[in-house]
């Protein structure tokens, strides 16, 4: 009976077995044919052939259950069995536990983080109802905003429009960003991140307040008293989850806002990563976040067709497909859309992009759009690992089958059937990989807080919610079952296929097989070679790629330099005296000790945001499909002098260009070669957002936005000259010491000036450039790590077949050294077994790595900088380290191997 | 499963029986232990196919479909060596147990 039969039984006792049955038929068969030829008439003799049964469904019944339990009984027996073996041999047992433990511990960590970010539902009600509304990629329509991902955001009229005439959408509701708030909470002047929502974000969602009430249409109005509702999180850190938070009131960004609510706890915000503080109606953006939007001064974003602002999310009625929906919402929204696409000067008018919805079940998706490649491969990378891990394992138990040769004999011998015996050494080796599961869920924990302190850090810190839930207890408990299969079968097949005779005769272990045996466990640590030449390979890639983004040319001094920012804008400076305020943090900045110059711009170089302008150059005409967006940073004086951005051409920028002086600006070679290939553009003209613009200068090419990617067309013009929307400043300041040392006397100087002006992001630009890698750094360490747990792995497990190699040769050692072989000839032996193991590994993990890579090199192109996805560097060092562990690896084996002594060894035979 | 008194002397029953005549199905053993115990003790169906499943899940015996003198199918029983060396013990514990109820039982009429 097959063990998954008997387990049915178990469960549906009533699902008789036919075999039992026929063997109960055939029995009261016999037994009527008997009573028949003693003479009784056939009725009677089936009737007292039948009773003598009793009842026979029920002795059916107890027949299986007979089987059943039986099999549970010796189930439970081979399990004590089983941990009594593991006992006996500790250092066996810790070892095989330590590897699958480190294995299955980095495979639950990684998927923990996968579930985190890709599997988890949003916390509301019937998540998978919920689509997001994104425009398709179109590059004849890039638009203007402020920050962020262009393809969410949607123009407020459209948002009415589709939320008003839509047929296929229980609820529509929109929301904005607002990170950065500046806000004056219990005397502390803080920065909060805030999303600006509609009344009916909540209710829509199915997110219930844990106190006070809801937003109600009136709260969402022009002109309503400022409400807020806080997250849980703050509301627990900030008011010690007291109810006295309720109506109370805050200052954010300047404006009074009375707290009415506070969300449900287990509700982070939309974004798996990143959590909001504080959510406001969208009614409320003119005062508390006027920048956001990125309207025309005296325009209202509300009312604007061409204001792209507001993201949109809604729920699908029931029955209705997203493609139906889809249609419905793309026939009101092109529209609604159209005339807000103003044709530029001499342009084709431009058609909307397509209407695209997404699955929002599990909230925005952005984060899994940056993680999923990485994710994959890290999980890929953590698979080779365990795979590793069992190749180990499973070595341990050939040479223990070795050992156990003798008793599995016996037993075979004593009529335990070969079955018997595979499932008895599968639990064990399932046993041993259980306890690895467990002891890994340990590790998987360290690892997962580990992991997500390290995204934690700095700017693009990602909040993660990593427990273990029962998608990874499941994915783990797997993991163990699998993996204990994996590498318990083979030996289990090996061990079992004992030739009796020899093995009964054999007094201490067993050689019978061993030549099959000692090529099993060489080709074994053969596949792990090569495995972890692939990870270490992988590894060299992504650190190499590290590296050269770390130490490659930005075009500016980034040493030294301390950076930090203020919004004066929240704090209600605007024009002159928005510009006297910088000017005053800048110049009291420069005169403190320690301090060479100091600068200011509106974005710190290399924090991931950009400003994008549209310029008219005159005699230059746009291709059909060309865009004429350049990069734009409004800089203060001392910004080229101060960065380390060379001069070339012209002028640098002076006080003397301030508001009332004609509009000049700085532009990047890039630019220049763009627009005014063969002539000095120093002293032409062109025009950014319809203002004439003179070209005064022209710099060196410097990394604006991101270290990846070619250097786009720049300018630097002065911020004095367009102080409109600017929403905040950024100082840098060059010191002559350590710039952190600076931090405290830059805080004074900034409460000095205001004390309602909160000082944010204030790091060193490496640290802003460290930031802007932080994705990067992750991913390299972690692939390094495991490549690093892999080789230490694949170290223990040579250092295993190595010694037992030697140990078996002790004799024929002792035979050659007797016969006069010298030491010189005994290293060279052993050197060459090492070597050929390691070298044909090294060989097919360089083919191995290199298929994977033209395999992958579409996906993983994108991941790498300033390399080839075949790396010669790469591999060559990936080799370099097998080598080395190879050496340390088989050091103790060679000496062991030259320490013998023939005589003791002949006498050993 | 409840275990009743008697259970290691059908086990010793059916060893035996096995073991004296090689393999035998159900109802053979049945008639075999009617047979040789001068009709003294009967084995009763109901506690029969059970106790053989158990023994064949311990190892003790194995089980073949054949068919019969009479051209019926059944399942032979047959002795592993295991089931040997169990009879072994199963006879010495019956023994021994014979003994010390003897030994009571004489003990309680003295």
């Amino acid at each position: 009976m097959s063990i998954l039969r008997r387990f049915a039984n178990l469960f549906r006792r009533s699902n008789l077995d036919p075999e039992i049955a026929a063997e109960l038929r055939s029995h009261v068969e016999m037994r009527t044919a008997d009573n028949i030829a003693a003479g009784m008439p056939p009725e009677e003799a089936r009737r007292d052939a039948l009773l003598r049964f009793g009842n026979r469904a029920a002795l059916q019944e107890r027949v299986t259950e007979a089987d059943a339990h039986m099999f549970l009984d010796s189930l439970w027996r081979d399990l004590r069995y089983g941990l009594r073996a593991l006992r006996n041999h500790p250092g066996f047992t810790s070892i095989a536990v330590l590897s699958l433990a480190l294995g299955i511990g980095a495979n639950t960590a990684i998927f923990t983080l996968i579930d985190a970010v890709m599997l988890r539902m949003l916390p509301v009600q019937n998540p998978q109802e919920l689509v997001s509304l994104k425009l398709a990629p179109d590059s004849r329509f890039p638009r203007e905003a402020p920050d962020g991902d262009h393809s969410i955001v949607f123009p407020y009229p459209a948002f009415v429009q589709m939320r008003d005439r839509n047929q296929v959408l229980s609820a529509l509701f929109a929301f904005r960003d607002a990170a950065g708030l500046s806000v004056l909470v219990n005397g502390n002047a803080e920065v909060a991140h805030g999303q600006l929502v509609t009344s009916n974000y909540f209710s829509s969602l199915g997110v219930r307040a844990a106190l006070g009430r809801d937003f109600i249409a009136a709260d969402d109005a022009a002109g309503a008293p400022p409400v807020a509702i806080i997250s849980y999180g703050y509301w627990q850190s900030h008011f010690g989850g007291q109810a006295y938070a309720l109506e109370r009131q805050i200052v954010v960004n300047g404006v009074p806002v009375t707290i009415i609510g506070v969300a449900a706890p287990e509700f982070f915000g939309l974004q798996p990563g990143s959590a909001v503080d504080l959510y406001m109606p969208l009614a409320m953006q003119p005062r508390i976040a006027p920048s956001v939007a990125g309207e025309d001064p005296g325009t209202s974003a509300f009312t604007a067709a061409n204001v792209w602002w507001i993201q949109l999310m809604g729920r699908l009625k029931p029955g209705v497909t997203p493609e139906q929906a889809r249609a419905n919402l793309d026939v009101i929204y092109r529209p609604a859309v159209l005339h807000g696409l103003h044709p530029e000067a001499g342009r084709k008018p431009l058609v909307p992009p397509a209407l695209e919805l997404l699955p929002a079940s599990g909230g925005l998706d952005a984060l899994r759009t940056a993680f999923s490649k990485p994710l994959a491969i890290l999980m890929i990378v953590v698979g080779i690992v365990l795979l590793i891990a069992c190749v180990n394992v499973a070595n341990l138990l050939l040479v223990r089958s070795s050992a156990r040769a003798r008793e599995i004999a016996v037993r075979l011998s004593l009529g335990a059937s070969r079955g018997r015996l595979i499932r008895q050494l599968l639990l064990e080796s399932v046993l041993l990989s259980s306890f690895g599961g467990l002891l890994g869920l340990v590790f998987a924990y360290w690892g997962c807080n580990a992991l997500v302190a390290m995204m934690r850090h700095g700017n693009s810190a990602v909040l993660l919610d990593v427990h273990p839930d029962g998608n990874v207890l499941a994915f783990t408990a797997v993991a163990c079952v699998l993996t204990g299969i994996l590498f318990g079968l083979a030996p289990a097949l090996r061990a079992t296929r004992v030739e009796l005779t020899p093995a009964l005769k054999q007094t201490t272990g067993s050689l019978g097989t061993t030549r099959e045996k000692m090529y099993t466990s060489k080709s074994l640590v053969t596949a792990q070679v090569a495995l972890s030449v692939v990870l270490l390979f992988c590894a060299g890639l992504f650190v190499r790629t590290l590296v050269n983004l770390e130490t490659m040319n930005v075009g500016f001094s980034r040493d030294n330099l301390l950076l930090f920012g203020v919004s004066p804008k929240n704090g209600g400076y605007t024009g002159r005296r928005y510009a006297d305020l910088c000017r005053e943090i800048q110049d009291r900045v420069a005169q403190l000790p320690g301090v060479k110059s100091a600068t200011s711009s509106m974005l710190p170089l290399l924090s991931g945001n950009l400003w994008v302008g549209n310029i008219q150059v005159p005699g230059y005409t746009a291709g059909p499909d060309e865009h004429t967006f350049v990069s734009v940073l409004p800089v203060g004086d001392g910004f080229l002098s101060t960065m380390g951005i060379p001069l070339l051409q012209g002028r640098d920028l002076t006080p003397r260009d301030d508001e009332n002086a004609p509009k000049v600006a700085l532009i990047n070679q890039s630019l220049a070669r763009k627009y005014w290939p063969n002539v000095n553009p120093v002293g032409r003209h062109f025009t950014l957002r319809n203002v004439d613009t003179q070209v005064v200068g022209v710099v060196g090419d410097a990394k604006y936005m991101s270290l990846r990617g070619d250097i786009p067309p720049t300018l630097y013009d002065p911020y004095v000259q367009q102080m409109d929307g600017m929403p905040r400043m950024s100082f840098e300041v060059r010191t002559s010491g350590e710039a952190t040392a600076l931090i405290p006397s830059v805080r004074q100087i900034v409460a000095s000036i205001d004390n309602r002006l909160p000082v944010f992001d204030v790091m060193t630009q490496t640290q802003q450039i460290d930031d802007l890698l932080y994705q990067e750094r992750l991913f390299a360490r972690l692939v390094g790590f495991f490549a690093t747990l892999a080789l230490a792995l694949v170290c223990v497990g040579l250092y295993g077949v190595m010694s037992y190699s030697v140990a078996r040769r002790t004799s024929e050692i002792g035979i050659r050294m007797a016969m006069g072989a010298q030491h010189g000839n005994i290293l060279k032996m052993v050197l060459r077994e090492t070597s050929s193991l390691v070298g044909v590994g090294v060989v097919l993990g360089v083919i191995a790595s290199f298929a994977a890579a033209k395999i992958a090199a579409h996906q993983v192109a994108g991941l790498l900088y300033g390399l080839k996805v075949t790396d010669a560097a790469s591999i060559c060092i990936a080799i370099a380290f097998i080598a080395v562990v190879a050496a340390a690896a088989s050091f103790v084996p060679v000496r062991r191997a030259m320490r013998v002594d023939p005589m003791v060894a002949l006498r050993y035979e | 499963m409840a275990r009743n008194d008697l259970q290691g002397s059908l086990d010793l029953l059916i060893l035996k029986t096995l073991s004296q005549t090689g393999e035998l199905h159900g109802y053979g053993i049945v008639l075999h232990i009617q047979r040789a115990s001068d009709e003294l003790l009967s084995v009763e169906e109901g506690s029969l196919y059970p106790a053989l499943h158990r023994m064949q899940q311990s190892g003790w015996i194995r089980s073949e479909w054949k068919l019969t003198d009479t051209n019926r199918k059944a399942k032979y029983y047959r002795l592993t060596p295991a089931g040997h060396r169990e009879l072994r013990k199963a006879r010495e514990d019956f023994e021994q147990l014979v003994k010390g109820v003897r030994a009571m039982l004489r003990y309680a009429q003295g």
